[in-house]
């Protein structure tokens, strides 16, 4: 007799294997009856359809700019490939897709465009912060009252929806010319150079801000967890003095905590 | 240069006057862009916003067949890149 941890591993491969009449599939449909009408095979197959088109569809609203760049067909065609191989792990389809960007690293037929992996990942930080808790803003009393003793260990935050991102590609300005609402051209030429960003909700805005050097480099260790006295370090080389008020005054820089 | 003290004090310092309303002219940096999170982007939810798009997904497990990997949105647009293949007409 089949057990019940038998059943469901069957039953997920009869939905993501490869074709819609595998050996799963098959295997699974003698498992049920057919009903009036429809074959049993007939009935997961709709089961089938249904999951991996969701999953499809989801990855086309997380991901419009890619879908827009490749086409429909290509698009859809990749997405499904990625929900068969990657299931969602989450209850909440919110939480899904966060892999797309590596797997299209590793996409063959994409390898003609290599930057939409870089697309990719700002569209899934894009997607993540805008269902980020809101922020409210650093509290400079306490700040103010921390004990000079103390402010080495002072460890910086980022607001809780943002996320860097560098690339080796003007990925921005892809992003941006193949918006919706873009009323320009949407010629982009790859050598305008790289990008360092931070992609982040600002109240009810959603914002992509290109970073300098400094900017990338006092964030990017803040993230890392590095303390006030880590970032003040002259082989940092960071100009602290007006780096960090210009970042708080952006609004990247949302809070902080002591470091026991 | 500036001891490590001496450059946490001038940096704190920098970021309370900016608190207390000096010193807060707009900063310098490079170009941002920003978009109103509502009209961004819809929700999602695991059954599309239509009432029959569940029953509508059924007629879609057609099986991806490599002939469809062909580019032919707007990344003719991007130059620079490496795009080897053009799309072929649509009723070809």
């Amino acid at each position: 007799m089949t057990d019940l941890r038998e059943l469901q591993h069957l039953f997920r491969d009869a939905v993501f294997e490869e074709t819609s009449d595998g050996p799963a599939l098959q295997a699974f449909s003698k498992l049920i009856n057919d009903s009036a009408g429809l074959s049993a095979a007939g009935h997961l197959r709709i089961y089938r359809g249904a999951i991996l088109g969701t999953l499809t569809r989801a990855l086309g609203n997380i991901y419009p700019v890619c879908k827009r760049l490749l086409g429909d067909q290509f698009f859809d065609g990749m997405a499904r490939i990625h929900a068969r191989n990657t299931p969602s792990q989450s209850a909440d389809l919110a939480n899904y897709g966060g892999e797309f960007g590596d797997f299209i690293a590793s996409f063959e037929p994409a390898a003609t465009l290599p930057y939409l992996a870089d697309v990719a990942r700002l569209e899934w930080h894009w997607h993540r912060a805008f269902h980020a808790a809101d922020e409210a803003a650093m509290d400079l009393a306490a700040l103010n009252n921390v004990p000079l003793a103390d402010t080495g260990r002072i460890a910086f935050r980022l607001p809780a929806s943002a996320r860097l991102l560098d690339s080796n590609f003007p990925v921005q300005k892809i992003w941006q010319v193949n918006q919706d609402d873009w009323q320009g051209d949407q010629d982009v030429n790859l050598d305008e150079g790289d990008a360092s960003l931070i992609i982040w909700r600002k109240q009810y805005g959603m914002r992509i801000d290109e970073l300098d050097s400094q900017e990338s480099q006092l964030l990017g260790a803040i993230d890392n967890g590095a303390l006030f006295n880590e970032l003040s370090q002259p082989d940092m080389g960071l100009e602290l003095d007006t780096l960090l008020p210009r970042c708080y005054q952006q609004g990247w820089i949302a809070g902080f905590t002591l470091d026991a | 240069m500036k001891d490590s003290k001496t450059l946490m004090h001038a940096a704190l310092a920098g970021v309370l006057a900016l608190g207390l309303g000096a010193a807060s002219n707009a900063v310098a940096g490079k170009a941002g862009f920003e978009k109103c999170a509502g009209i961004a982007k819809a929700g999602l939810n695991d059954c599309g916003t239509s009432v029959h798009a569940c029953a509508g997904q059924a007629t879609k497990d057609g099986d991806a067949e490599e002939w469809l990997y062909v580019p032919e949105g707007t990344c003719q647009k991007i130059v620079g890149g490496t795009l080897k293949q053009a799309a072929p007409p649509a009723d070809s």
